[in-house]
């Protein structure tokens, strides 16, 4: 009596060593999941070549043959380990990159960019008159309204320019690493609320007192909060539109008659 | 159960290029894409049929491949494509092999010692 397992039975063996294996070397699960799905096609597609083969006769299929010519499940366990490692650290971890990420980068990035504007404000309204003694020029005469106008520009910059920049460069990282429009989006939502909620005013100096910029929590938020809000989104939702319409003018007819064909050809 | 062994180099930066010179002609699935080396390479490179998905998976998280899914011979599969960093990489990494196959081309041949090459 011939006590071979049935070719289902062998399947069912070779499978939940694979997910053994995928699972011992830590393999995170949305790649298990992708990785069974996609070799479960296979496996149906190896059958359908068999039957073909086979020309009718479906009890000649011998599955085991199948499982065989997808590889070993050790093997290919050890192959999704070795090509996670590779990844780099943004890739691996898109809940540390895209949430947490933001979540800390956001308010530090702010206040790094409100630094260097400061820095660079001052520089030009304090020292020019400085540079231009030590140039032997005449120091240029700069009105109150001008150094106050320029103080508004770098004001207004900081409501949208920061935020607008972070939300390009996390839909960037995502492009890069192929994480699609969930990570870029979610990202860049964060941003939009640490946007949204930033309040800046502003009180001009004069000749009889000194000028005066604060910075806190917008509550409840104005028609300028939603707009500081909207800039990230807008980056975001620019990044999904062109994602979309890169994919759209990539498609290409799909048949395994035409992909063998173009192969041969070429 | 008699099981198919990898090539050890077919593991070793290969399969990248492979995967990406295929892809740059048109969108494949998994199966396509190793009928389409089987055909390509007349059946010489011998590998576990499941080992180029891990592959496919990290040039996808690379931000090489894009994926989607589509109705393909009445099933839906995941269908990839060559992104623009993807041809850039495929640029570099044929460069890459070139030089490589050209320099053991010339040990092969002794070109890289004069006595040998004179001999």
């Amino acid at each position: 009596m011939d006590k071979s397992p049935s070719p289902d039975a062998s399947l069912a063996t070779w499978r939940d060593d694979l997910i053994r294996e995928l699972k011992r070397r830590k393999i995170p699960r949305a790649w298990q999941v992708r990785l069974l799905e996609e070799l479960d096609d296979h496996l149906s597609d190896l059958k359908e070549e068999t039957m073909d083969t086979n020309a009718g006769n479906v009890n000649a299929c011998p599955l085991p043959s199948t499982e065989a010519r997808l590889g070993v499940p050790r093997e290919i366990a050890e192959a999704a380990s070795a090509e996670y490692r590779k990844l780099g650290f943004f890739a691996r971890r898109p809940v540390v990159t895209y949430v947490v990420g933001p979540l800390l980068i956001v308010p530090a990035a702010f206040v790094a960019f409100v630094a260097f504007v400061g820095v660079v404000v001052a520089l030009v309204g304090l020292g020019l008159d400085r540079i231009m003694w030590l140039m032997g020029a005449q120091p240029p005469d700069i009105t109150n309204e001008a150094a106050n106008g320029l103080v508004r520009a770098a004001v207004f910059g900081m409501r949208f320019l920061p935020f607008g920049f972070l939300a390009w460069i996390f839909c960037r990282l995502a492009r890069r690493h192929g994480r699609g429009w969930r990570c870029a989006l979610s990202a860049c939502t964060i941003v939009a609320v640490y946007a949204g909620l930033l309040s800046v005013t502003m009180q001009a100096f004069t000749e009889y007192q000194s000028g005066l910029l604060m910075m806190g929590v917008a509550v409840p938020p104005k028609a300028i909060n939603l707009l500081q809000a909207a800039v990230p989104l807008a980056v975001g939702l620019l990044f999904l539109w062109r994602t979309s319409a890169s994919r759209r003018g990539a498609e290409l007819p799909c048949t395994p008659a035409t992909a063998l064909s173009q192969v041969a050809a070429q | 159960m008699t099981t198919r062994k990898t090539n050890p180099d077919f593991l070793n930066g290969v399969p990248e290029l492979l995967l990406l010179e295929l892809l740059a002609r048109r969108g494949m699935y998994g199966y396509e894409i190793v009928q389409a080396i089987g055909a390509a390479t007349a059946g010489r490179l011998e590998f576990g049929e499941g080992c180029i998905y891990p592959v496919l998976h990290r040039l996808e998280a690379e931000g090489c491949l894009a994926s989607k899914r589509e109705e393909c011979g009445g099933r839906t599969r995941i269908v990839y494509r060559l992104t623009v960093a993807g041809k850039k990489r495929l640029a570099a990494s044929r460069a890459s092999w070139r030089q490589v196959a050209a320099a053991i081309e010339t040990v092969l041949q002794g070109g890289a010692d004069g006595q040998v090459a004179v001999a």
